[in-house]
């Protein structure tokens, strides 16, 4: 299968610099990543559940050989991005979901030779985002701190589902990390590994996405407002200021283990 | 793979389970021009996926993606045809029918997706469907336990009440744009010509009744060299229509449970 033929697919946890990955790609004059599709993840789950329960079924009954559920799914998948794609002029696609990254493994299968991108981020960072928000938009009073450790929780279990996807060495080939951190304290030496890895010529003019954008997120993106001015790296540490301690202590609780096997400098627990 | 749009009317047939859903898909089956096979479930979370993703996302997908809503139909349509369309290649077979009791329960999503199907739904008395339960060895695949209506004729009937109460508000609306029709179990067992000839206007798929003989009017004529066991049926007995009366030993007071209108719609009273 050509390039051509197999998106990119980015993903990462809520609030980890993924639409400022999406935006990026998209500045680029050879590919073309749209707003979220937010179907990725149903669309791999359904071929593994029509490939785990009905695999063999469809083989012995049907004579529809595994490559062939295989392909149907991975043109389903396609079908949703050819249209904007095609008609943005531009030889190759990218769809970036953050739930893309919890079927990684589906996808590997799914799409062989399509680069996987996952955007990671502090988890403190992240949960301070997402509480920000969280706290901005509650109808209700929140427990802060429980809703601290459970957004650390989904962070972890990303980090978890990633840890058991790269115990495959086979799965490392197609794969590649991008840490919000280096994306946003220097750019370019962030972003040229990663298109080389994709294979596409590193242009700096993708740094300059906040003029040239057309689409910089719908309503549907968080981050439409951040994406909308150059790269800052004041969020970087963000969490010092955002989190009380109990919200601190609650994600370090959750997350100082993966934390730490990631490189992140950890406080010490209150 | 892609398929070609002549594709696209599959047959569904449906029904509370033990109402002959496999009986009849294997007796279409035997069309020359009609494929089936075993039953699918993911079908069914498909159908109901395409749904869910038109429901929350069409509109995003059409302003961001100029991806129209019927376009996604389309592309779901054409991955059900792609997984399904080897079963036609062989022997000139032109027509799906694809068969699952699930699916009465998400007619309306199925109808959607699949917009020239034309439905079946199998309908049997709900003590015949108790009475046979209680020969199935059908287990939760959660606990491993025997699931309640295979243990209990008044558990069967409530299992047919509940399923029926679901399931026939979206067949009735299906069977008034002549997109449905009720088979009786019942009907095909003791008139199975006349009945399948019924069928085959309602398809406008002549040649149907040949599944079956007319001299006797109670065998099934194909079978043995189906592909797979499911479509490998028996005949088709006409003593199992009042089979219940020995299996369960007189025991229907528990059928008094059931609507009366419920049982009514069908005949059976």
């Amino acid at each position: 299968m050509s390039k051509q033929g197999n998106p990119i697919f980015v993903g990462g946890v809520p609030r980890s610099g993924t639409t400022l990955l999406r935006v990026i790609l998209d500045t680029h004059p050879r590919i073309f990543c749209g707003t979220e599709l937010r179907v990725v993840q149903a669309l791999a789950n359904l071929w593994a559940s029509a490939e785990q329960h009905s695999g063999e079924l469809l083989q012995l009954a049907y004579g529809t050989t595994r490559e062939t559920v295989r392909q149907a799914f991975a043109e389903l998948v396609t079908s949703f991005l050819a249209p904007a794609w095609r008609a943005s002029g531009k030889p190759r696609v990218a769809e970036k979901t953050p739930s893309n990254v919890l079927v990684f493994p589906a996808l590997r299968i799914l799409f062989p030779q399509s680069p996987l991108i996952h955007v990671i981020r502090d988890a403190r960072d992240v949960v301070a985002s997402r509480l920000e928000r969280d706290k901005a938009t509650a109808s209700f009073p929140i427990d802060a701190a429980a809703l601290a450790r459970e957004r650390a929780r989904e962070w972890t279990s990303t980090m978890r589902l990633r840890r058991r996807f790269l115990a495959d060495a086979s799965a490392r080939e197609g794969y590649f990390e991008i840490r919000y951190e280096d994306l946003v304290r220097a750019p370019e030496a962030a972003l040229k590994p990663l298109f080389e890895f994709i294979g596409e010529d590193f242009d700096p003019s993708v740094l300059e996405f906040h003029r040239v954008q057309r689409n910089t997120a719908g309503s549907e993106e968080w981050s439409s407002e951040a994406v909308s001015r150059s790269i800052f790296a004041s969020s970087i540490g963000r969490w010092k200021a955002a989190l009380s301690a109990r919200e601190r202590d609650a994600v370090l609780m959750e997350a100082h283990e993966q934390l730490s096997e990631l490189g992140y400098e950890l406080t010490e627990l209150q | 793979m892609r398929t070609d749009t002549g594709l696209e009317d599959p047959i569904i047939v449906c029904g509370a389970p033990r109402t002959g859903v496999r009986l009849l898909a294997a007796v279409l089956d035997g069309h020359p021009a009609m494929a089936s096979g075993p039953e699918l479930p993911f079908l069914i979370t498909l159908a109901h996926q395409w749904r869910d993703i038109d429901g929350t996302l069409g509109l995003n997908h059409e302003q961001n993606y100029a991806l129209s809503r019927d376009a996604t139909r389309t592309n779901f349509r054409r991955c059900v045809l792609d997984l399904l369309a080897s079963r036609l290649s062989s022997g000139g077979k032109r027509r799906l029918v694809l068969n699952s009791f699930g699916m009465a329960l998400a007619l309306n999503s199925v109808a959607e997706l699949f917009p020239q199907a034309r439905f079946i739904m199998t309908v049997r008395d709900p003590r015949s469907v108790a009475g046979s339960l209680l020969h199935c060895e059908w287990v939760n695949p959660r606990d491993g336990r025997p699931l309640p209506y295979t243990r209990s004729a008044a558990a069967g009937g409530h299992m047919w009440a509940e399923f029926m109460r679901s399931a026939l508000p979206h067949a009735l609306a299906l069977e008034g744009q002549g997109r449905l029709m009720f088979l009786r179990y019942e009907d095909l067992c003791r008139d199975s010509f006349g009945t399948v000839a019924r069928l085959s206007a309602f398809l406008s798929a002549p040649g149907i009744e040949t599944a079956v003989r007319a001299d006797s009017a109670s065998l099934v004529t194909l079978s043995a060299d189906q592909p797979h066991p499911s479509l490998r049926i028996g005949p088709i007995d006409r003593a199992s229509v009042e089979s219940w009366r020995n299996t369960l030993n007189g025991d229907v007071a528990w059928a008094e449970q059931i609507p009366a209108p419920l049982r009514a719609t069908f005949g059976y009273v």
